[in-house]
């Protein structure tokens, strides 16, 4: 069984960020690329100062996040990535571009090093694809934001050896988080088994059931965190309907997962959530 | 005042307590038993809280009480169909909650097409006299909270029979992954499976809409009496 020192995360933004943050605090030396030395900037001063207040908040140990800063070693150079016994990718959502990647890493890493994508909708297999390594490639898929986010859906492909989720399964309980098994099918669990969350909250609006405040009161009410408009908000309305387009022609059309009208209103008018100061709220 | 409630008890056991807390004095009684009995006591208000078959629904309601004020959840069924099954169709009000009903919380009320104005306001007034938040939402299968929540539990069963992950780690998934504050799974196990697939045939029934299918793997489970593994 390969023993994993170091992990190579593939892409310095929000959650590779995140990724790098719990690698390095979970013990684990880290390789962070990017393609450029400003984006590495940016992930690190990120990751920096998500360090600096989990100590404020006392969650974070100071020595141990010292000892993290310095587990972690930018690079904008992918043969140096390559070296590392786990690559985490998280590049954008774009499958020719992970799958170019995924090629040039086969290329250039050991045999023995394991690769895992951090995708949230494209397949796993299909990714594996690029490399000679299916049985040595899988899914870890981190929720944002990934370096407070205690899950990680582990997404086993066809060729994923019995090994690979092995290592894998026992990396993420390093890092402290909980992993849970998921078979390479669209949207995983949580985005597939989420959608009525915001899907059905979308069509009692529309049929003026309730309005947004009171279907979001009465969703809380039953012990959810945030009612769907609030979530969806903070989340942005372009990125909850690009997620629905996304499983809606992952499943080829499937109507139940159809997308609602609203949603494309929200988004062409601007009023993205939180991130615009409008959405469903107003936030100026 | 004299309160009959009648069905399950995820139900029947909260409700029947916040209504004596409220002072009422409560019968209640399964719905075997209620469809079974004799003679039925007295009563001024008739809680149908059957949810687990539209079939079982309409025959509780088919023998509702002709002069008492009928409450209605409306989950299997809208309050305008619930009450077309009531002989007074005009005394029927729908109300919505969803297990684990809390002593106090969010009532949705729902009025149905045939619902009378003086029906209407008693309803708001005896829920509101309970403390409840009474939240006045349109009437259809399931009204809001249950539609969804059940929504996402028949989208967890469909994932499951996918084998998109175990029981035990969906549940985990949508609690860790989303903060949700029960599994789908525990939350069905809650809620009754039985109301759970009687939702999603409701709302099918409202909207004749492939969305509300209801997932083979419930079915099954429902019709196994059996909680998934």
């Amino acid at each position: 069984m390969v023993s994993i020192e170091t992990i190579a995360v593939i892409g310095a933004g929000t959650m590779g960020s995140g990724i790098a943050y719990a690698a390095a605090l979970g013990g684990y030396r880290v390789a962070l690329y990017d393609v450029a030395p400003e984006f590495i900037q940016r992930g690190i001063e990120r990751i920096h100062t998500n360090l600096a207040e989990g100590v404020a908040r006392k969650k974070v140990d100071v020595q141990l996040a010292q000892a993290a800063r310095q587990r972690i070693t930018p690079t904008h150079t992918l043969g140096d990535a390559a070296n590392a016994e786990l690559i985490v990718e998280a590049a954008p959502e774009q499958l020719e571009l992970k799958r170019q990647l995924f090629g040039q890493l086969d290329a250039l890493a050991p045999a023995h090093t394991i690769f895992a994508s951090n995708t949230s909708s494209l397949s796993i297999n299909v990714l594996a694809s690029a490399t000679k390594r299916a049985d040595r490639f899988l899914g870890l898929h981190f929720f944002n934001p990934a370096h407070l986010m205690p899950l990680v859906e582990v997404i086993r492909g066809e060729a994923t050896s019995d090994e690979t989720l092995r290592v894998a399964l026992d990396v993420i309980t390093r890092l402290g988080k909980t992993p849970v098994q998921c078979k390479d099918t669209p949207a995983f669990i949580v985005n597939r088994v989420a959608r009525p969350f915001y899907g059905e909250a979308f069509r009692l609006l529309g049929e003026g059931a309730a309005d947004v405040a009171t279907i979001d009161a009465l969703v809380e009410s039953a012990g959810f965190k945030m009612g769907p408009f609030r979530l969806i908000d903070l989340i942005g309305c372009d990125v909850n309907f690009a997620v629905t387009q996304s499983v809606y022609n992952a499943f080829f059309q499937d109507p139940k997962y159809r997308p609602h009208p609203i949603q494309q209103q929200m988004v062409e008018s601007g009023r993205l959530g939180r991130k615009t100061g409008r959405g469903f709220y107003s936030y100026e | 005042m004299n309160v009959l409630v009648v069905g399950t008890p995820p139900f029947t056991t909260p409700l029947a307590e916040m209504f004596r807390h409220g002072g009422h004095a409560v019968a209640s009684v399964s719905t075997a038993e209620f469809l079974a009995a004799q003679n039925i006591a007295a009563h001024d208000i008739f809680v149908d809280v059957e949810n687990t078959s539209r079939a079982k629904k309409r025959a509780v309601l088919e023998r509702a009480s002709a002069d008492a004020l009928v409450l209605t959840c409306a989950l299997a069924a809208s309050t305008t169909i619930a009450a077309s099954w009531v002989p007074h169709s005009e005394r029927v009000v729908g109300f919505g909650v969803l297990p684990p009903i809390p002593a106090q919380g969010a009532i949705e009320l729902a009025r149905g097409l045939q619902t009378a104005d003086a029906t209407w306001e008693r309803a708001q007034t005896f829920w509101r006299a309970l403390n409840q938040n009474a939240v006045v939402v349109a009437d259809s299968a399931g009204l809001v909270r249950a539609r969804i929540v059940c929504s996402i539990i028949n989208e967890a069963f469909s994932a499951l029979q996918e084998q998109v992950g175990s029981v035990r780690d969906i549940d985990l998934a949508m609690k860790l992954g989303t903060n949700y504050p029960h599994g789908p799974f525990e939350w069905g196990a809650l809620i009754g499976l039985d109301t759970v697939l009687s939702v999603m045939e409701g709302l099918q029934n409202d909207y004749g809409e492939e969305r509300y299918r209801p997932s083979p793997l419930l079915k099954r489970h429902v019709a196994a009496g059996i909680a998934p593994r």
